[in-house]
């Protein structure tokens, strides 16, 4: 009886630092940029697909196609920043439904040249480990914790180095940032291309456990907003500390309740957090 | 050092700055006074680039920068410590002077300031490690004050640093603002609505109303102006 619950709360988290990382981009366009990114769940579809286009398709070993994958998602979301947010980014309800459109566009553009069907990546790494008594696959105890290794070294970045507190400071006061030699716009663009790129290792280290179609980046990007909400926004221990909550709530509505309110479960806590605490578990009052 | 040529600036739609004038040579000490409103801090932020003008320029040693970005500015060596502080306030007071050293790569120098901000504010090195959030008033101005410094740069623009504080805060900038001007090899711009604290310590100063020069003169001549007396000094 224990152990199944911890068990399960061994898996939840497991998904959950998944979430965190998907999540944790949105939260770094939103809070350098201040722009809703819809297209946040596109990346992640790109991630996915590309994963399975160099593994899958051209045979590649699963780390170079998921640094390759990384690197193309970066590029994308770089000219993507530059070509379509830059021009409009202070018209918050343009970019709002630009980047609901692009994201359309991008699906399309995945079906025509994947096909509508479920594609799937073989797991790459067999058998279990035993936690609890219960076991769980080595694959996503190793998606887990490469997901919390790229969490550990953007937040590390982010405290750390010149382009990091560059990114926090623009996130504070644009305005001053420039006035301080910062090239906002520079910064801006990488941050969207980190964003794109979070959301898109999340998707590849996904794509050994879940399948593969073109729409797969909506559900997604619904609960990373709600994570972002829930979380606080720009509130980067929120973000994580909410992902690893939803992964949990998930997995255990999914066995003692039912798998039908499974996907319902995070917008359920959100619902009630933002009724209790209109700024998010670690939102501050402006 | 600076010239500004015939600047207007609007707002928004509202006129804010009306056919302004003015220079800074190397080595001044230049105030601009005015009450709230009278469009020094629009002025101020269209010498950094901030605010674009509607027309006029804007020369820094000869050099047009009224078309350049902001952080272009910057590296031309003029550090604009804005108004109400604008700090990052999620972020430490160390922080903020790192930043405030952005452009800089000579590790030397910038350990140099960063010692000459902490003699100057010693209350910042006993905080360095706090959020900028968590200060007084007075102390995130003195960290947004140590944070332009950090830039070395060669013309300092404070915009009303005294904005918002008790009067005794307030003589305490004003000793630090009169330490740089003595200290610093830096050339500084100044706003300021407490006339009777920034002119004495003025080599000229110009009074701005309603978006306009209204009179310009050395800082000694405006305090003994019948019209600066009565408005600005409340003698």
């Amino acid at each position: 009886m224990i152990e199944t619950l911890l068990n399960l709360i061994v898996s939840g988290i497991l998904i959950g630092g998944l979430y965190a990382l998907a999540a944790l981009g949105l939260t770094i366009v939103l809070g350098v940029m201040r722009i809703i990114n819809v297209s946040h769940g596109a990346f992640y579809t790109l991630g996915a697909y590309f994963t399975f286009l160099f593994s899958v398709m051209l045979g590649m070993n699963y780390i170079a196609a998921f640094l390759l994958s990384v690197v193309i998602v970066f590029a994308v979301g770089v000219i993507y920043e530059r070509a379509l947010i830059k021009p409009i980014r202070k018209e918050e309800l343009n970019v709002l439904i630009l980047t609901f459109a692009a994201a359309f566009v991008i699906e399309e553009i995945v079906k025509f040249t994947f096909g509508p069907r479920y594609r799937n990546i073989p797991p790459y790494l067999s058998g279990t480990v035993t936690f609890f008594g219960g076991s769980v696959d080595v694959q996503r105890v190793f998606s887990f914790v490469i997901a919390i290794a790229i969490v550990t070294l953007l937040i590390l970045a982010l405290r750390f180095t010149k382009v990091g507190k560059a990114m926090r400071m623009v996130a504070e006061d644009e305005e001053v940032a420039g006035l301080l030699g910062i090239n906002v716009e520079r910064i801006q663009m990488v941050s969207f291309g980190f964003g794109a790129v979070l959301a898109a290792a999340a998707a590849a280290l996904l794509s050994p456990i879940y399948l593969l179609y073109p729409a797969m980046g909506w559900d997604p990007l619904l609960k990373a907003f709600a994570i972002v909400i829930f979380g606080g926004m720009g509130s980067i221990t929120g973000t994580v500390l909410t992902g690893i909550i939803f992964g949990v709530a998930e997995v255990l509505t999914g066995y003692y309740i039912s798998p039908t309110w499974k996907t319902v479960v995070p917008f359920i806590l959100l619902i009630l957090i933002i009724s209790v605490k209109p700024t998010g578990l670690f939102g501050e009052e402006e | 050092m600076l010239q500004v040529k015939e600047l207007t600036v609007h707002y928004g739609k509202a006129l804010a700055v009306e056919n302004v004038s003015l220079d800074v040579k190397e080595g001044e000490f230049v105030a601009v006074i005015g009450p709230n409103g009278a469009g020094k801090t629009t002025l101020f932020k269209t010498i950094s680039s901030v605010i674009k003008p509607s027309s006029g320029e804007i020369y820094f040693e000869g050099k047009r920068i009224d078309t350049l970005p902001p952080h272009e500015v910057a590296k031309l060596g003029i550090a604009h410590c804005p108004e109400r502080r604008r700090l990052a306030y999620r972020m430490t007071v160390m922080e903020n002077l790192e930043l405030g050293a952005y452009l800089r790569d000579d590790r030397e120098g910038i350990a140099e300031d960063l010692n000459y901000v902490f003699e100057l504010f010693p209350i910042l090195k006993e905080r360095k490690n706090q959020k900028a959030g968590t200060l007084s008033g007075g102390e995130q101005q003195m960290l947004a004050i140590g944070r332009a410094l950090m830039a070395n740069p060669r013309l300092l623009m404070m915009d009303e640093p005294s904005v918002g504080l008790a009067p005794l805060m307030k003589e305490r900038i004003f000793e630090a603002i009169e330490e740089i001007k003595m200290e610093r090899k830096v050339t500084i711009l100044i706003s300021e609505q407490d006339a009777s604290l920034v002119l004495p310590m003025s080599d000229r100063a110009y009074v701005m109303e309603t978006g306009k020069i209204k009179m310009e003169g050395r800082g000694k001549e405006l305090m003994d102006n019948d019209y600066v007396k009565v408005t600005y000094l409340g003698l």
